[in-house]
């Protein structure tokens, strides 16, 4: 696994190499396998089209962001262990982004089925688990792209934190109803 | 659609990980803001159990002159309540715990109905325009849906683990809608924060620190808290 992993890193010539592996040992291997192929399949499209390859490797560099910064969690490690501190790594914010201190976070049922893996066959739970979508913090940092914050400003996120913005659900405002 | 956590974290790969945390980062686009003046901690849980409610109240245009139910009274139904009643509809309270009349009036609520009561369901046949159904445990869908009036719709917002039984003369007596609603889009989740800004609307917690978050679990699955928790996050610093 760590040849391929290996393979991959050096393939798409990324400053992601340290990360990945730094990674590659507590992410699940299911998520890690699904990335592995997408990321060759792109390297293999470029290859035997023979074009646009800037392009291409500039998208996986993108798709592959390699600087973080710790922070203090609580995570669930099974669905039985509960939860306890554990430390994850965020992005450091990229010219889009907004990077906030979390004040407060609400505790909603889903919290509770997602880290019992009770929702299995709709959502898998992936461990370790950080839970909480009812987030309300302090802007801290903002990415030089970004318009509508700025430091000290109060803001929150809730359920989702992307979607693809291109399906009729994401153009209408309903990015919940995202059909990817 | 990219979840705040056990997503598919398409910029570091793996998963994302949700706000039980000291920090998160986020493209601008789906942060949203907390307006001046509002609590902080009683307006974190706005952006799920708020927006899950205002929602389908706002897609149905509930409002003045109609008649709205609210199923079950928890971290979701108390917010169904404060927003139908800011709407400025007629709200009932239909739950089976008659204790909690006293908690529903002073949220809002006109009325409460008691389920389990087939005397005062039976009274209130036919009634309500709209019913927001927000009970996560199995219960009778089709009992409730006796209560809606002709054209009227009941929306389902909570997941219980069994499918419900409908009958189907329960919907085609009175042209009666059965649907469902997800939380709301982004843009509709602005509307909702600032709408609570100007109407002072908030969620009714109870603060807890983050080394409290497993005792918290169990009192949830016993309903015993008013109305949500949220965790003081300075506790994980």
């Amino acid at each position: 696994m760590h040849h391929r992993a290996g393979i991959f890193a050096q393939s798409s010539r990324t400053r992601a190499t340290l990360t990945w592996h730094w990674r590659i040992r507590r992410v699940d291997w299911r998520v890690v396998l699904v990335n592995i192929k997408t990321a060759s399949s792109t390297l293999r499209r470029k290859d035997e089209g023979g074009r646009m390859a800037g392009t291409e490797l500039r998208e996986t560099k993108e798709s592959f962001h390699s600087v973080t910064f710790p922070a203090k969690a609580f995570a669930a490690r099974s669905a039985t262990s509960g939860l306890g501190p554990f430390t994850i790594q965020r992005r450091t914010p990229r010219a889009q982004d907004v990077q906030i201190d979390v004040l407060y976070c609400g505790i909603c049922h889903s919290d509770l089925h997602q880290v019992r893996d009770e929702w299995n066959t709709f959502v898998p739970t992936v461990y370790p688990c950080v839970p909480g979508h009812e987030i309300v913090g302090r802007v801290v940092k903002v990415g030089s792209a970004v318009h509508k914050f700025k430091e000290g400003d109060i803001a929150a996120v809730g359920c989702m934190v992307d979607s693809c913005r291109k399906c009729p659900s994401c153009l209408a405002g309903e990015e919940q109803y995202c059909e990817e | 659609m990219t979840l705040t956590y056990n997503g598919e974290d398409k910029i570091l790969g793996g998963v994302t990980y949700g706000g039980y945390s000291d920090s998160i980062v986020v493209d601008e686009e789906y942060v949203l803001r907390v307006p001046d003046g509002l609590d902080p901690a009683g307006a974190a849980p706005l952006v799920c159990a708020g927006i899950t409610t205002y929602s389908p109240l706002r897609h149905w245009n509930v409002g003045e002159g109609q008649r709205v139910a609210i199923a079950g009274l928890g971290g979701l139904g108390h917010m169904g309540i404060k927003f139908a009643k800011a709407f400025g509809a007629h709200v009932a309270l239909l739950t089976t715990s008659p204790h909690k009349a006293g908690d529903a009036a002073r949220l809002g609520a006109d009325e409460v109905i008691v389920s389990t009561d087939k005397a005062a369901m039976q009274e209130h046949a036919g009634s309500f325009d709209f019913i927001l159904d927000t009970i996560s445990a199995d219960h009778d869908v089709d009992a409730y849906l006796q209560l809606l009036t002709l054209d009227g719709t009941m929306t389902l917002v909570g997941a219980p683990s069994k499918p419900s039984a409908v009958a189907s003369f329960s919907l085609i007596m009175k042209r009666r809608r059965l649907a469902g609603s997800a939380i709301g889009g982004i843009r509709e989740t602005q509307e909702m924060l600032d709408f609570c800004g100007e109407k002072a609307i908030t969620a009714d917690i109870e603060l807890i620190r983050i080394q409290q978050v497993n005792d918290a679990y169990k009192r949830l699955l016993k309903s015993d808290v008013k109305y949500r928790f949220v965790i003081d996050m300075a506790s994980v610093r």
